[in-house]
């Protein structure tokens, strides 16, 4: 993240301060990117809340989800978010290595890292297609479809960020000074890890907890 | 080369290293924020000249009872394309446009921060844009409304591509706004010339980097909510469906979660350009400046807490409408401060009435016009008689014509110099006001009374004998006047870059800020030599240093540069080097080194537009290439080379 780590940038004082541009960039980017997860957790949360309390005659039927949509296990989503926090560990410790001067270590640990986010993709899309119910019987059903999809196109996105800065590493652009899209790349997949979390939790948790 | 010596000069080795490619690729590969800007400026332009167009054939359907010009689906086409137009294509790009070109000016920075993302959001914005007028093309143009609201738009009632075209073109333009809103916060914290402390930031570029912090926190939730409509409407969820156990009020509190900050998003970005004017114009500096950036910031938090105000019909428990009734009383009082402020500025300075502060004053009546009957809409009991009626109508254009438009305008007079090199003619420019104050006038304020008469919004044609007859031609009458000031608007601006157009030199008006320091139009580098800002008026005071390189006491060069200024000077490695400050005090930090031509931005929004129409025409391939394109475009932007 700070500005010295960066390959174009030129001290002018001893050592550059501050965040870099990248950095900038980045931290305004999980903004977007928490508003959005916001915007998207509104929808069980308000829908939720919006539901009759008690039954009621015709199509609309009372809970979240209503009776007779049973909620899916929990397993695989929480192996999803543990390999994806295996993976973004693996990331971070990239980075750590590649400070130490330990390029080679660097690669190692970012492609396993990389292979790890993706197998939490993988567990996720099997986990959605293992689900007891279709994406358009309720509106629940809408919402754990779509949110735990959007939770694999975050992880998604992060395993390209990490596979993107692991081709920065073997063309041997990254040394132990200069290495701030590694670093960069540390907070937005532990970011992506984070929504996606939050994502399965909406999906998975919160109905478990508003049931009582 | 300079034809005494083999080395360039410092100045053409400038204009070489940061110059455009030749040919029509060089063209499109531009990526500095004057081509940015421009491009931004000039197309919103010409989508307001088309969203005007439409309002002018929606009041000749309405200038007399039960008119035939056209029928129903016609009358809802226009209005849902006109306020789409005007919200997402001209006002907010036209705002981001002046920024992306001025405000890095106004710094006295060479270029945005991150230029390859600076020229995707306009082609994002291009192709969202083209995007959504191809439903023109195909007759499928969406016709819900602006504000889209379920369940009119769910598969149910709005089956077609319409609505699709809509929700699809307008997540790629909140896509554009929101890159060019992170270019604009990263540009305000950190590439400010030396001595540019956060006291000395121009209020224009205060109110831009408010507004774009803004857009960061208001547009993804509605990207949300256009995701899960659209996924409605194509896979067939049921977020708004209340047969399955959604709720189409999940719409409404997504979409104005967004919609009430985006009116402040138009508004205080104009409010910036009109403190510029104003200062340039009475020759003072602003009165109060401290306490209007504080009002800018103020509105911005408050705009955030407001907008179940726009939903006080639909039921909301009365606790909950007291709360955004308070809230919405409580944003009169930053408002009013910038106000007083603007009044206090002219009252103390001496006034030049050029275009631009005729603009200016437009923009205080009858901005203070509608902010008033925003007051009275606030309150529920008013709101639920008013709602939904031509009163609603007559007061959000009172607020946006009157706080972003006049203001756009007045600035197209002001910038203009400093954007193409030309000054719009200031005869015709009065004319053109006269007409659009008048015209707007003639047109809105009638609207009042007939949204209190009972006229309801968006019906395509009344009966007669209702009383509403003479209210409506006037308002025909008075929209007509409007367009014949916009054409001679327009008229002036070809004019001023015929060839026999007025040429501007650095400083027409006697600014006092960064932008006015170097030539008219601003050359490829911005500035040649050293800046030291010393107060928010630097070509005003006697000790800033301004980057003219003129070698007069006030603006010249520094006789002893430190090292990296001289490096900046001469670039003699070829690289877009630029200063970067720190981020309160703006003390030299270090150099980076910027991008210069790439298609890749390109190639990605073609890509993402790719993507979008796969979507549209569920060709699910099409899609998958289209993101495929977007991934592997990134990928190449993100290659290694470009230190």
């Amino acid at each position: 993240m700070r500005a010295d780590r960066s390959r174009t940038v030129i001290p002018i004082r001893e050592r550059a301060h501050g965040v870099a541009m990248g950095g900038w960039g980045l931290w305004l980017t999980i903004i977007v990117m928490v508003m959005f997860v916001a915007g998207l957790s509104a929808a069980p949360l308000y829908l939720e809340t919006a539901q009759p309390r008690a039954p009621i005659t015709g199509e609309v039927s009372a809970g979240w989800p209503p009776p007779g949509i049973a909620l899916p296990a929990m397993g695989r989503a929480v192996l999803a978010i543990v390999l994806g926090a295996l993976g973004a560990g693996l990331v971070g410790g990239a980075l750590r290595a590649v400070r130490e001067g330990a390029v080679r270590l660097t690669g190692i640990l970012l492609l396993a890292g990389v292979a790890l986010l993706a197998g939490s993709v993988v567990t996720i899309v099997l986990d959605i297609a293992a689900a007891p119910f279709s994406y358009d019987e309720h509106a629940y059903t809408s919402t754990y479809w779509i949110l735990s999809s959007i939770g694999a196109v975050f992880l998604g996105t992060a395993v390209l960020m990490a596979a993107a800065v692991l081709v920065h590493v073997l063309t041997g652009v990254v040394d132990a000074e200069r290495h701030l899209e590694l670093g960069n790349a540390t907070v937005y997949v532990w970011t992506c890890v984070a929504l996606t979390t939050v994502l399965l939790i909406m999906v998975h948790v919160h109905p478990r907890l508003v049931a009582g | 080369m300079s034809a005494s010596t083999s080395r360039p000069t410092d100045v053409e080795l400038l204009d070489h290293v940061w110059g455009a490619r030749p040919g029509f690729v060089g063209w499109l590969g531009q990526c500095n924020h004057k081509a940015v800007g421009r491009r931004f400026v000039f197309t919103s332009f010409f989508f307001l000249l088309l969203g005007g167009a439409m309002a002018l054939l929606m009041r000749t359907q309405l200038a007399v009872p039960d008119n035939t010009v056209m029928g129903p689906d016609t009358f809802n086409q226009l209005f849902t394309m006109h306020g789409t137009i005007m919200m997402f294509l001209f006002v907010v790009p036209m705002l981001e446009g002046f920024t992306i070109y001025v405000a890095p000016l106004s710094l006295g920075a060479r270029d945005m921060p991150m230029p390859r993302l600076n020229a995707f959001g306009y082609w994002a914005f291009l192709a969202g844009g083209v995007f959504l007028l191809s439903s023109f093309v195909v007759g499928a143009v969406p016709d819900s409304g602006w504000f889209a609201y379920v369940p009119l738009t769910g598969p149910e009632f709005a089956p077609g591509l319409n609505l699709d075209f809509w929700l699809l073109g307008v997540t790629m333009l909140e896509v554009a706004g929101i890159v060019a809103a992170i270019e604009i916060v990263t540009l305000v914290a950190r590439f400010r010339a030396p001595g540019m402390s956060i006291s000395r930031i121009p209020v224009f570029v205060w109110a831009s980097f408010v507004a774009s912090v803004m857009i960061l926190f208001a547009f993804p939730p509605l990207v949300a909510g256009t995701v899960l409509l659209e996924l409605d409407r194509k896979l067939g969820t049921t977020f708004y469906n209340a047969a399955f156990g959604g709720d189409p009020m999940l719409w409404q509190h997504l979409f104005w979660w967004f919609g009430h900050p985006e009116v402040y998003i138009q508004l205080l970005p104009a409010v910036g350009i009109a403190a510029a004017i104003l200062v340039t114009a009475t020759g003072r500096r602003m009165v109060g400046r401290v306490a209007v950036v504080a009002a800018l910031v103020a509105i911005a938090i408050l705009s955030f807490g407001l907008w179940v105000h726009h939903m006080y019909a639909t039921g909301i428990p009365l606790i909950a409408t007291s709360l955004f009734t308070a809230a919405s009383f409580m944003i009169a009082i930053p408002t009013a401060v910038i106000i007083f402020s603007f009044i206090a500025t002219m009252w103390w300075g001496r006034i030049r009435w050029y275009v631009s502060m005729l603009y200016v004053v437009g923009f205080i009546v009858i901005f203070v016009a509608g902010g008033i009957t925003g007051v009275m809409v606030a309150m529920v009991p008013f709101n639920w008689q008013a709602h939904d009626t031509y009163f609603i109508v007559a007061h959000l254009h009172y607020v946006l014509v009157g706080g972003s438009l006049f203001p756009i305008l007045g600035g197209l007079h002001h910038f203009m110099p400093k954007l193409t090199g030309r000054i719009m003619n200031e005869s015709l420019g009065r004319w053109a006001f006269a007409l659009n104050f008048i015209g707007f006038n003639a047109a809105f304020l009638p609207q009042h009374w007939l949204g209190l008469f009972g006229m309801t919004r968006r019906i395509w044609t009344y009966e007669e004998g209702l009383g509403w007859e003479r209210l409506n031609l006037l308002s025909t009458a008075g929209s007509y006047t409007m367009g014949l000031g916009m054409l001679l608007f327009t008229i002036n601006m070809i004019l001023a870059h015929l060839p026999g157009g007025q040429r501007s030199g650095p400083n027409p008006w006697g600014g006092p800020t960064l932008e006015w320091a170097t030539d008219s139009p601003a050359p490829n580098y911005n500035f040649r030599s050293t800046i030291q800002v010393t107060s928010p008026e630097p070509l005003w005071d006697h000790e800033s240093r301004t980057g003219a390189g003129t070698g007069d006491d006030t603006g010249g060069e520094d006789p002893d540069p430190p090292w990296w200024q001289r490096q900046l000077d001469r670039p003699e490695t070829g690289l877009r080097q630029t200063v970067v400050t720190t981020t309160l005090d703006a003390e030299p930090d270090h150099l980076i080194t910027l991008p210069g031509h790439s298609l890749w931005p390109l190639w990605a929004a073609l890509s993402l537009m790719i993507a979008l129409t796969g979507v549209l025409v569920d060709f699910w391939a099409i899609a998958l290439i289209g993101t495929g394109g977007l991934i592997a475009s990134c990928a190449a932007w993100l290659w290694p080379g470009v230190e």
